[in-house]
């Protein structure tokens, strides 16, 4: 599998967590610590992204938003008027 | 800039109610719009209820635990709604602290004499102001916003856009 490099940004605060984790011997070196990183938060957001790819699709399908919400502005308001 | 109340985006997608398309309409016209906390925990309410994070769940195949942030995210994008989180605790004397919406729900409770619910959104209009955002519009299909639009316009500065 190939890789790019992607210039990134980090404020003070999670770049010196970063250091830490490098100094502690977590990670050989900033790079490898970012990597695990974002491997781990796009695993952990892949269903996430992969349902909203799924719903944009079925809406292109339906030709309308595939979240139907029928009858439940009326149970909205209903259940508003119960709240003290 | 609109502060849109989740009655408006329930609206929008319920297909029984002959106001569904205004809603769109209206989502669909008003430049900036900007959603709470609040309007979150609603719709994921309202999801939950009429079953379809269990639905969606199954039929996006997204884990339960996140499916009601994935249908609220599409949602969010679907309408260009931006959500505004209000952070920090303020001291209330003798009471302790307590977070900011609802610290000023207290506050104004004397003054518009609502249910809890309608007194949060109010108290986070108000909040996200004072962070900046420049809300003169409350949009909302609730007709008790209607009714106190003339106290929202003195007391918020802010005008009620009633859906319906």
């Amino acid at each position: 599998m190939g890789s790019r490099i992607v210039p990134v940004r980090l404020d003070d605060g999670d770049l010196r967590q970063v250091n830490l984790l490098v100094r502690f011997g977590l990670f050989s070196s900033r790079s490898e610590a970012l990597r695990a990183f974002i491997r781990l938060g796009v695993r952990s957001l892949k269903d996430v992204a992969e349902g909203l790819e799924k719903l944009s699709r079925l809406e292109a399908e339906e030709g309308d938003i595939p979240i139907r919400l029928d009858g439940a502005l009326r149970e909205l308001l209903a259940g508003r008027d119960r709240f003290t | 800039m609109s502060y849109v109340d989740t009655s408006v985006i329930v609206l929008a997608l319920d297909r029984l109610d002959p106001r569904c398309s205004l809603a769109k309409a209206a989502l669909k016209r008003a430049g900036d719009k900007v959603v709470s906390e609040l309007v979150l925990v609603e719709l994921s309410t309202v999801l939950a209820r009429k079953s379809l994070t269990k639905l969606f769940a199954e039929k996006l195949g997204v884990n339960r635990r996140l499916i009601a942030s994935t249908l609220i995210l599409y949602l969010l994008r679907r309408f260009g709604l931006r959500v505004r989180a209000v952070d920090g605790l303020i001291r209330i004397p003798m009471l302790g602290n307590m977070s900011q919406p609802m610290a000023e729900a207290l506050n104004l409770s004397e003054r518009f004499r609502l249910r809890n619910l309608y007194l949060l959104h109010l108290a986070y209009v108000k909040l996200l102001k004072e962070m900046g955002e420049r809300i003169d519009i409350l949009m909302t299909a609730d007709k008790e916003f209607k009714k106190m639009a003339k106290e929202i316009e003195e007391e918020l500065g802010v005008s009620v856009q009633f859906i319906g």
